[in-house]
């Protein structure tokens, strides 16, 4: 992490937006799993709910507190995968998971990961890690079915 | 009435107990270039032509006999393999002579505080100024004053054991060393005496003048039940090329024990050569540490004797190289009884173009039953052009033994460093983190815990300066 970055970085117009006008932001009248989620290091939590369809995850929503970039991150993680069959939105989970962690050689993956490349600031300050990504943790536990609290520890 | 034309007279040794052992057989090359070695050797000559020490003058010259055939031996012997020694045998050294030093400036090289107990070489040469020797019953002494008088008091033990462990036929650095030898330390810990401080045994080079060389020699008796410790420090008063050439010779009678520390830290210009010889008797303990961060190019040699039943030896080494140093440790431990045990860990970190060799082999004699030897070598590479060339062997001739050795070579964990920065730690302090964790097995193999805590500011200063 040689290049200075500086918080803009961070703070993208993408994440403020999603942060201050959550979609997907309430409990579903009607799912099929759910699952909650907690970060330690700063307070975040996020109860999730799916509605899947033969395979399809018809519909998503989350409540839940936390700071900027992981509010933004659970809004912009339902639209993502809402629509998608979950096959690929456990891909889209592991792309997003490389992507927050390595500097990418390429451009080819923040052009697949769209509005979710406005994470890339995330690489520079890696204690936010678990902040974007605690809403994909709670996805992935919602859609194996673990029924159990997870937590980033 | 014939005479034996080898028989002792008076003190002089004759050359069967000067006892230099079989020829070397094999391509070991002659000194080549510069010659300064004889040079240097025919200048001593001449000094001591009327010199009535003759036992002196005999050794010198036998061993400068041995040293001419075999010279310092070059890549193309197997046991020097990864260690060039051309830049020393090309480069030029004269004598290092002694120089008045001030107790201060002993103390900045030596971390703030001067050990109350020590002895202290300046260039090779005793220093009284600078020493506090210890009190009776343990023997502590200049070799110098022992070589000079006939009938110096210690002079029966001495020969009982000096050049019978380490053998100059055999190692090119003992007949090296042996070819200029002046002065050294004497040290003898008499039956069942408990040593409770350590002594601490400084070699300070001064490099005023550049290319000096000096020739440490040690010989360290502890008789049955004894127990004693011992810090050797190398260090250098300034930057400036110095070369020290250092044997040690250490006797261990039936339950007697050793803790040896040894601080390796000259400046990265100065290169130092060191053998060390040990002959372990029945139940006794030898354990040897080694601290190496100084020097542009570092052999060191440790050769135990596990020549009694139930001997026990413990080997620890942590290098700390980067830019251009090239330090090697060989090891030989030989289980030559049955019922000893052998614990050998040397860990290294290395940075930007630093080589590092690790030569541990281990003996196993035919009856050396119920052997149990353990060896572990690890290093941690920490840039893409640093080094490590590791060669640990086992040359086994008994069938119930128990012998492990293990040697590792990595870089640091990157999704050990990711974590520690997801945890608020900044990259460079995480790296330190897990260097400092890597060398931590090492450390507390140091039993005395001011003794480590002595040791752990010299590897903390290394490692900042360094990571």
């Amino acid at each position: 992490m040689e290049q200075a970055f500086l918080p803009e970085d961070l703070y993208q117009d993408v994440l403020l937006d999603h942060h201050q006008h959550p979609r997907n932001f309430r409990k579903l009248p009607v799912f099929d799993s759910c699952s909650e989620g907690k970060n330690p290091l700063c307070g975040d939590t996020i109860k999730l709910y799916l509605k899947v369809n033969n395979g399809i995850i018809e519909d998503i929503g989350f409540e839940g507190t936390g700071c900027v970039i992981s509010k933004a991150s659970a809004s912009l993680m339902t639209e993502a995968v809402k629509g998608k069959s979950t096959v690929e939105a456990q891909k889209i989970f592991e792309q997003f998971h490389q992507f927050l962690m390595k500097p990418q050689e390429d451009e080819t993956v923040a052009d697949q990961l769209g509005d979710l490349s406005a994470f890339s600031g995330v690489r520079a300050f890696p204690v936010r890690v678990k902040c974007a990504s605690l809403a994909w943790h709670a996805l992935k536990a919602a859609l194996q079915g673990e029924g159990k609290q997870i937590s980033t520890e | 009435m014939r005479s034996n034309a080898k028989a002792v007279v008076d003190n002089t040794i004759s050359s069967d107990q000067l006892n230099t052992g079989e020829l070397l057989t094999g391509q070991l090359p002659k000194l080549d270039g510069s010659g300064w070695v004889a040079t240097n050797y025919s200048v001593l000559e001449q000094r001591s032509v009327n010199d009535s020490n003759s036992f002196l003058k005999q050794l010198r010259k036998k061993a400068f006999e041995c040293f001419s055939k075999t010279g310092l031996p070059s890549k193309k012997n197997e046991d020097w393999k990864y260690t060039d020694t051309k830049r020393i045998t090309q480069e030029k050294f004269s004598p290092a002579h002694p120089r008045p030093i001030d107790i201060e400036a002993l103390k900045i090289q030596l971390g703030g505080i001067v050990p109350s107990k020590r002895v202290v070489f300046v260039n090779g040469v005793f220093a009284q100024a600078l020493s506090t020797l210890a009190d009776s019953p343990v023997t502590v002494r200049s070799l110098a004053e022992i070589l000079d008088a006939r009938s110096d008091r210690d002079r029966d033990s001495f020969l009982t054991h000096f050049g019978k462990h380490a053998l100059m036929a055999e190692h090119p650095l003992v007949a090296w060393n042996t070819a200029f030898l002046q002065d050294g330390l004497f040290l003898h810990i008499p039956k069942g005496e408990v040593v409770r401080t350590p002594i601490h045994v400084i070699f300070l080079s001064t490099c005023d003048q550049e290319h000096t060389v000096s020739y440490p020699r040690l010989l360290i008796m502890v008789e049955a039940g004894g127990k004693g410790a011992i810090v050797e420090h190398h260090v250098c008063l300034r930057h400036g090329c110095a070369l020290n050439v250092v044997v040690s010779e250490i006797v261990l009678e039936e339950g007697a024990r050793l803790d040896h520390y040894k601080l390796q830290m000259e400046n990265k210009e100065s290169y130092h050569l060191a053998s060390t010889h040990i002959r372990q008797e029945t139940r006794s303990r030898y354990s040897n540490f080694v601290l190496s961060g100084g020097g542009a190019l570092v052999r060191n040699e440790i050769h135990p004797v596990l020549g009694g039943i139930e001997a026990d030896c413990v080997l620890s080494g942590l290098t700390v190289a980067d830019e251009k140093q090239h330090i090697d440790h060989y090891t030989v431990i030989d289980h030559a009884a049955p019922h000893c045990t052998s614990d050998e860990h040397f860990k290294g970190i290395y940075n930007n173009h630093a080589v590092g060799v690790f030569n541990g082999t281990i003996i196993v004699r035919e009856g050396a039953q119920k052997t149990n030897a353990f060896q572990k070598n690890d290093s941690l590479l920490l840039s893409p052009d640093a080094e490590v060339n590791a060669r640990p062997q086992l040359k086994i001739w008994a069938d119930d033994v128990k012998c492990t050795h293990g040697a590792t070579i990595g870089q640091l964990d990157e999704e050990a460093l990711y974590y520690l920065c997801s945890r608020g730690i900044d990259s460079v302090a995480a790296k330190r983190m897990l260097v400092h964790a890597f060398s931590g097995v090492i450390m507390n193999r140091i039993g005395d815990d001011s003794l480590r805590s002595f040791f752990q500011q010299f590897v903390d200063k290394r490692l900042e300066a360094s990571v």
